[in-house]
C-alpha cells in the first residue's frame, strides 16, 4: 500500500518536477567531462535548506541517476568519460562510434542504463524493508565491525596499490578527528583555534575533494580536447528493444553485479562497471570482440553503474552508511535536513522512504526520456569551454560553504582540501576511500567506544556477536588477500597504477 | 614541453609530507586529556591512525625509491599541461575569499572581479574573451547576489 | 543593575491566558515599540544567531518567530536568521557572545549554554551573555523500551540500586540528555551506566533495539514514537502531565528534580536594556497569536514566555548542581 501511494507522491506534479530537474542537470553536468554528479550536488545541497526535505532528497537522487548515465555520451562520442563510471563504456562506445554507427552506440548505452536502473530499484524496494529490521538488530559492536570490513573492503578493492587505497581512506579518517569529539565531548586537534572547533565539516570537506580538486585538475589540462565523432542527421538513437533478446542474460547478470558491489558499502559505480565489464567479457562467446566496438561490453558497463545508483542507496537507507562515495553528499543532505538514516527511518520518516525508493524507479524512466530526446544536443554541449565554467563553479564552492555555517573558514576548508586531493590525485591516489574513510570515522570511532563502555573496555564483542564475529572475519579475510596479492605484485612499480573513480 | 613522468619522486614527496604530518599530529595528540567517560579516550584513534599512515607511508616511499631505479619511459600525454594556470586558480580563489573575510569587498563586486580575471586567464588575453567574461562576471555577481540572499536565504557578505 | 521595567515583576502565568492580559500586553508591546523607535532602534536588519543546521529543532522554533515578526510587524525591521551549527552550539553561542553589543545581534539557544561550560568545551556560560527571555518550554521524561522487563520507575530504582552500573542510559554527553539522568542518579541515590550514543534518533534505536536499557526524551517523543515501541516511567515535570496520566512526576517517587527543555534568547553583554526590552516584548506578544500557539503546540512547547528574572535562578542552579557531577564523572 505504501508502494503505491509513494508512486502516486513520485508521480505528482512538484516531486516529479524536482526529479525532472535533477535528472535533466545531472545528465547536463554528466555528459561534459571535467564536471562530475558528485561537483553538482555538492553544490547543490546548501541550496536545498529551504526546500522541502523530501523534494531536496528527490532533486540530489535525480542527479545522482542523471550524472551516473549523462557520462556515456562523451565517453562514446570524444572517447573522454563525462563522468569516472562511464570509463569501462569508451572502450566499446568510441569505437564502435567510430565505425560510423554513434546513434547505435548511444542507444545502447541508454537502453541498458534504464534496464540496469530498473532491475536495482526493484532490489531497492523488496530489500530495503526486511534489512531495515534486521538492521535494528545492530548495536555499536556491529556497526563498529561492520564500517572495519568496509573500509578494508574499499580499500582493498579499488583499482592500483592497495597501499595507496589505505593510506587515502586512513588519511580520511584523519581528516574527521579535529574539533569537538561527540564520544565524551572534548576538543582535540585544534591546536588553540576556536575555529577549529569543529573539525572540517562534511560539506566543505566534499566541495573540496569533489569540486576544487576537479577544477584545479581540469585548468592543469585546459588543452586537453576530446577526438569528437560527429553524428549524422536522422540517426536513430531511440532504442529498438525488439533486438534487445540476445542482450538478456547480459542485462540481468551486469545489474546484479551492479546492485550487489552498489550494496557493499562505499564502493562506488566505476567499479561496479569495471567487474561486471570483466565478467561479460569472461561468459561472452566473443571475448576478443570486446574492446573493438562490441554490443555486449556497452551494455555490460552502463546497466551495471546504473545499477550500482540504485544499490548503494540500500546501506544508505537501511543503516546510515553510504553505498557509493557520492551517497556521502546525500547523507549528508539527509543529516543537514534533520534526517538521520539508519534502521528508524522506516520509522520516523516513512513517506520520505518510500518517495525516495520509488522515486529512483521514476528518476531511471526520467532519465531514459531525456537521454533519448536529447542525446543530439548533448553531443554539441560537451565541447563546452571549460575556463567560463572553473571560475563560476569556485563561486558556488564559496556560497555552498559559507551558506549553511557563515564562516569563511569553511571555504579556506574548500581551499585547503582541494589542494589535497589534487595531489593525491595527480599521485593516483584513490579519493573514493578517502571521501568514504572521512564519513565513516565518525561512526566508527563513537561506535567503538560506545561499545567499550557496555563491555567494560573488553574487545571480545568483536568475535562473540554473532554478526560482528562475521564482519570481523570477513574483514581479516579480505585484508590478508589483498597483503597476499600486495605481496605477489611487489616488484610491481608504482607507476603502473591504475586508479579510478 | 611534455610532462615527465615525476610519480616516483612525488610518492616520495607525498610520503614525507604525510609523515611529518602524522608527527604533527602525533604532538597535538598529547594535549588531548585522559580517557575519563570511555576506556580508550579521545586520543586513541588520531594516535593510531597516525602511526598507520605513517607505516603506509614508509611502505609507499619504499616502493617509490625502488621504482626511481628502474628508470621509466615518460608517459607521452596528447595535450600539454599549465602548471601556472593551476596556481593561478589556487590563487586567485583564496585572493577572493581573503577580500571577503577581510570585508575589503562585498560578495558582488568581489565575484565580478574574480570570474573577469580568472576567466580571462584561463583562455586568451582577447577583447572577445574579454568582454564575455565580464558580461559572465556582471550576471553571476549581481544575479548570484539577488538569488542566494532573496531565494535561498544566504547571509552573503555584503 | 539592568533597569527593572514593569515588566520583570510580572510572574508568567503557566497555563491561564486572560483575553484582558493578552490586550494588555499587545497595547504595553505597541507603546514599547512605539517608544523605542523615537531612539531610533532598530533601524537596520536584526540577526538572530542560531548555532544549529538550518532545519534544526532550535532553527524551526525561531522562525516561527521570524513569520510571526514580518506578517504581523511586531519589529519595526527586518529579521536575519544566521545559523552557525557546530561544536556543540559554541561556535553559534560564542559568535553571540563577541558580537557587538548594540541590539542587532541576537541568538538562540538551549540550556547547553550552561552544560558546555561545566563539560569545559567554552569558556564561559550564561552569565557572559544579557538574557532576553525563554519561549516556552517542553516537558522531559526518562523512558525505556515498551517490552522491557521495567514497569515502573520504582523497579528500575530498586535494580539499579542493587546492582549499581547494571542500568544501561542512551546518552549523548555533557548534554542535557547526560547531565539530566547524572543529577537524577545522585537525588535518587543511585548510579547508572551511562553508554555514549548520540542524538535524539539513535537513542530511540538503541532503546528500540534492546542495546540499551533507558534514555531521556522530551514528552513529544514519548506520544510520536509510541507505536515505535517505548513508554515512558517518569516525568520531570511538576505535575503530572495530561498527556501521560498514569506516569508519576520525580518529585512523587522522591526525586528533586524538575527540569524542562527551553529555547533561551540571549544578546551580548552590554545590550542596552530598553532594546533588549523591546525584543523581549515582541517575543511575547508573537507568543499570544494563535498559528504561533497551534505551531508550538504540534511540536510539544507550552507557549508561556519567561523574562530574565525567571530563567536566571533556573540556569544558576542548573550549572550549580551540575558543575561537581560532572568533575565526580571525570574523576574516576
Amino acid at each position: 500500500m505504501e508502494i503505491l501511494n509513494a508512486f502516486q507522491y513520485a508521480l505528482s506534479p512538484y516531486p516529479m518536477l524536482w526529479i525532472l530537474i535533477g535528472v535533466a542537470s545531472g545528465i547536463f553536468v554528466g555528459a561534459i567531462p571535467g564536471l562530475g554528479g558528485g561537483m553538482l550536488m555538492a553544490l547543490t545541497v546548501p541550496l536545498t535548506f529551504s526546500m522541502d526535505s523530501t523534494h531536496a532528497i528527490l532533486l540530489l537522487m535525480g542527479m545522482h541517476v542523471g550524472s551516473v548515465s549523462g557520462g556515456l555520451i562523451s565517453a562514446t562520442l570524444l572517447k573522454m568519460p563525462g563522468t569516472p563510471s562511464a570509463m569501462m563504456t569508451t572502450l566499446d562506445g568510441y569505437p564502435m562510434a567510430q565505425k560510423g554507427q554513434p546513434g547505435k552506440a548511444l542507444s545502447l548505452g541508454i537502453g541498458a542504463s534504464l534496464f540496469g536502473g530498473i532491475v536495482s530499484g526493484i532490489f531497492l524496494l523488496a530489500l530495503a524493508p526486511p534489512l531495515s529490521s534486521f538492521a535494528h538488530k545492530f548495536g555499536p559492536w556491529e556497526y563498529f565491525t561492520m564500517v572495519l570490513m568496509a573500509l578494508v573492503l574499499i580499500a582493498s578493492i579499488t583499482q592500483g596499490s592497495m597501499l595507496k587505497g589505505l593510506m587515502a581512506a586512513t588519511l580520511g579518517l584523519l581528516a574527521a578527528m579535529p574539533g569537538l569529539n561527540e564520544s565524551d565531548g572534548q576538543l582535540r586537534l585544534t591546536y588553540g583555534f576556536e575555529a577549529m572547533d569543529d573539525g572540517f565539516n562534511l560539506l566543505p570537506v566534499l566541495l573540496g575533494i569533489f569540486v576544487m580538486s576537479q577544477i584545479i585538475k581540469d585548468a592543469l589540462q585546459i588543452n586537453k580536447k576530446g577526438v569528437s565523432v560527429v553524428m549524422k542527421k536522422g540517426e536513430r538513437i531511440f532504442p529498438k528493444f525488439q533486438e534487445w533478446k540476445k542482450h538478456t542474460v547480459n542485462i540481468l547478470r551486469s545489474s546484479c553485479i551492479g546492485t550487489w558491489v552498489g550494496i557493499l558499502p562505499g564502493i562506488g559505480a566505476s567499479i561496479s562497471s569495471m567487474v561486471s565489464y570483466g565478467i561479460a567479457k569472461t561468459f561472452s562467446k566473443t571475448p576478443e570482440k570486446f574492446g573493438t566496438g562490441h554490443e555486449e561490453g556497452i551494455v555490460a558497463a552502463e546497466s551495471a553503474n546504473n545499477a550500482n545508483a540504485g544499490g548503494a542507496l540500500i546501506p544508505l537507507i537501511t543503516i546510515g552508511i553510504p553505498g557509493a562515495p557520492v551517497d556521502a553528499i546525500l547523507l549528508g543532505a539527509m543529516i543537514m535536513h534533520q534526517i538521520q538514516p539508519g534502521p528508524l527511518l522506516f520509522e520516523t520518516n516513512g513517506p520520505l522512504v518510500w518517495s525516495l525508493m520509488t522515486g529512483y524507479l521514476v528518476a531511471n524512466l526520467v532519465m531514459f526520456l531525456i537521454m533519448v530526446f536529447s542525446a543530439r544536443f548533448l553531443a554539441k554541449v560537451v565541447t563546452i569551454n571549460r575556463a567560463y565554467l572553473i571560475p563560476i563553479v569556485f563561486a558556488f564552492c564559496l556560497i555552498g560553504a559559507y551558506g549553511p555555517s557563515n564562516r569563511m573558514f569553511d571555504v579556506w576548508v574548500v581551499l585547503g582540501f582541494g589542494v589535497l586531493g589534487y595531489f593525491l590525485d595527480r599521485a593516483k591516489f584513490p579519493l573514493g576511500p578517502f571521501v568514504i574513510g572521512y564519513v565513516l570515522a565518525g561512526i566508527m570511532e563513537s561506535e567503538l567506544r560506545s561499545g567499550l563502555q557496555m563491555s567494560e573496555g573488553s574487545f571480545a564483542p568483536m568475535i562473540t556477536r554473532p554478526i560482528a564475529g562475521s564482519f570481523t572475519v570477513i574483514a581479516i579475510a579480505f585484508l590478508a588477500y589483498s597483503i597476499y596479492q600486495e605481496w605477489r605484485s611487489r616488484t610491481r612499480v608504482s607507476s603502473e597504477d591504475l586508479s579510478i573513480d | 614541453m611534455p610532462t615527465r613522468s615525476q610519480k616516483p619522486t612525488l610518492d616520495l614527496s607525498i610520503s614525507g609530507v604525510l609523515i611529518a604530518l602524522s608527527v604533527f599530529v602525533l604532538w597535538g595528540v598529547k594535549e588531548i586529556p585522559p580517557p575519563f567517560f570511555d576506556p580508550i579516550g579521545s586520543a586513541a584513534f588520531p594516535k593510531y591512525t597516525a602511526y598507520i599512515i605513517i607505516a603506509l607511508a614508509l611502505g609507499i616511499a619504499l616502493r617509490a625509491s625502488f621504482a626511481l631505479r628502474n628508470t621509466v619511459a615518460p608517459s607521452k600525454e596528447s595535450f600539454r599541461e599549465e602548471p601556472l594556470l593551476a596556481v593561478s586558480v589556487v590563487a586567485l580563489s583564496a585572493l577572493y575569499t581573503l577580500s571577503m573575510q577581510l570585508e575589503l569587498l562585498s560578495f558582488r563586486w568581489a565575484t565580478i572581479v574574480f570570474i573577469f580575471l580568472l576567466s580571462t586567464a584561463l583562455s586568451k588575453f582577447e577583447k572577445r574573451v574579454m568582454i564575455i567574461s565580464a558580461v559572465i562576471g556582471f550576471v553571476f555577481g549581481f544575479g548570484g547576489q539577488y538569488l542566494f540572499t532573496e531565494v535561498f536565504y544566504i547571509d552573503l557578505p555584503q | 543593575m539592568r533597569a527593572l521595567k514593569p515588566v520583570d515583576s510580572y510572574d508568567p502565568p503557566r497555563n491561564a491566558t486572560r483575553p484582558s492580559k493578552l490586550l494588555a500586553w499587545a497595547i504595553a508591546a505597541i507603546g514599547l515599540a512605539l517608544a523605542a523607535n523615537a531612539h531610533s532602534y532598530p533601524e537596520r536588519p536584526i540577526k538572530i544567531i542560531v548555532p544549529t543546521n538550518a532545519g534544526g529543532e532550535v532553527d524551526t522554533l525561531v522562525r516561527i518567530f521570524q513569520r510571526a515578526f514580518q506578517e504581523n510587524d511586531l519589529l519595526p525591521v527586518k529579521t536575519v536568521v544566521v545559523n552557525m551549527p557546530g561544536a556543540g552550539g559554541t561556535l553559534g553561542t560564542r559568535k553571540i557572545k563577541d558580537s557587538r553589543a548594540d541590539g542587532y545581534t541576537i541568538g538562540v539557544w538551549t540550556p547547553g549554554i550552561v552544560t558546555s561550560k561545566a563539560m569545559g568545551i567554552a569558556k564561559y556560560d550564561h552569565s557572559s551573555f544579557e538574557i532576553i527571555g525563554r519561549t516556552g518550554y517542553s516537558d522531559l521524561g526518562f523512558g525505556v523500551n515498551s517490552d522491557s522487563k521495567f514497569n515502573s520507575i520504582q523497579e528500575l530504582i530498586e535494580q539499579s540500586k542493587a546492582n549499581p552500573k547494571s542500568l544501561q542510559v542512551a546518552t549523548n554527553i555533557g548534554l542535557p540528555v547526560h547531565l539530566i539522568p547524572l543529577m537524577f542518579a545522585e537525588s535518587a541515590g543511585t548510579d547508572f551506566k551511562f553508554i555514549q550514543i548520540g542524538g535524539g534518533s539513535k537513542r530511540l534505536s538503541s532503546i528500540l533495539g534492546g542495546h540499551t536499557d533507558m534514555a531521556m526524551f522530551s514528552l513529544l517523543a514519548f506520544i510520536q514514537y509510541k507505536d515505535a515501541g517505548i513508554k515512558p516511567l517518569v516525568v520531570l515535570s511538576e505535575q503530572r502531565t495530561s498527556l501521560f496520566p498514569d506516569v508519576p512526576t520525580a518529585k512523587e517517587i522522591g526525586v528533586d528534580l524538575v527540569m524542562q527543555d527551553t529555547r533561551i534568547w540571549l544578546a551580548p553583554k552590554g545590550t542596552p536594556p530598553e532594546r533588549i526590552e523591546l525584543i523581549a516584548t515582541a517575543l511575547r506578544t508573537a507568543m499570544e497569536l494563535p498559528e504561533v500557539k497551534k505551531e508550538f503546540k504540534t511540536l510539544g512547547i507550552h507557549t508561556t514566555f519567561g523574562d530574565a528574572a525567571e530563567l536566571q535562578p533556573f540556569l544558576d542552579n542548573m550549572l550549580e548542581r551540575v558543575t561537581p557531577l560532572v568533575a565526580k564523572a571525570r574523576g574516576r
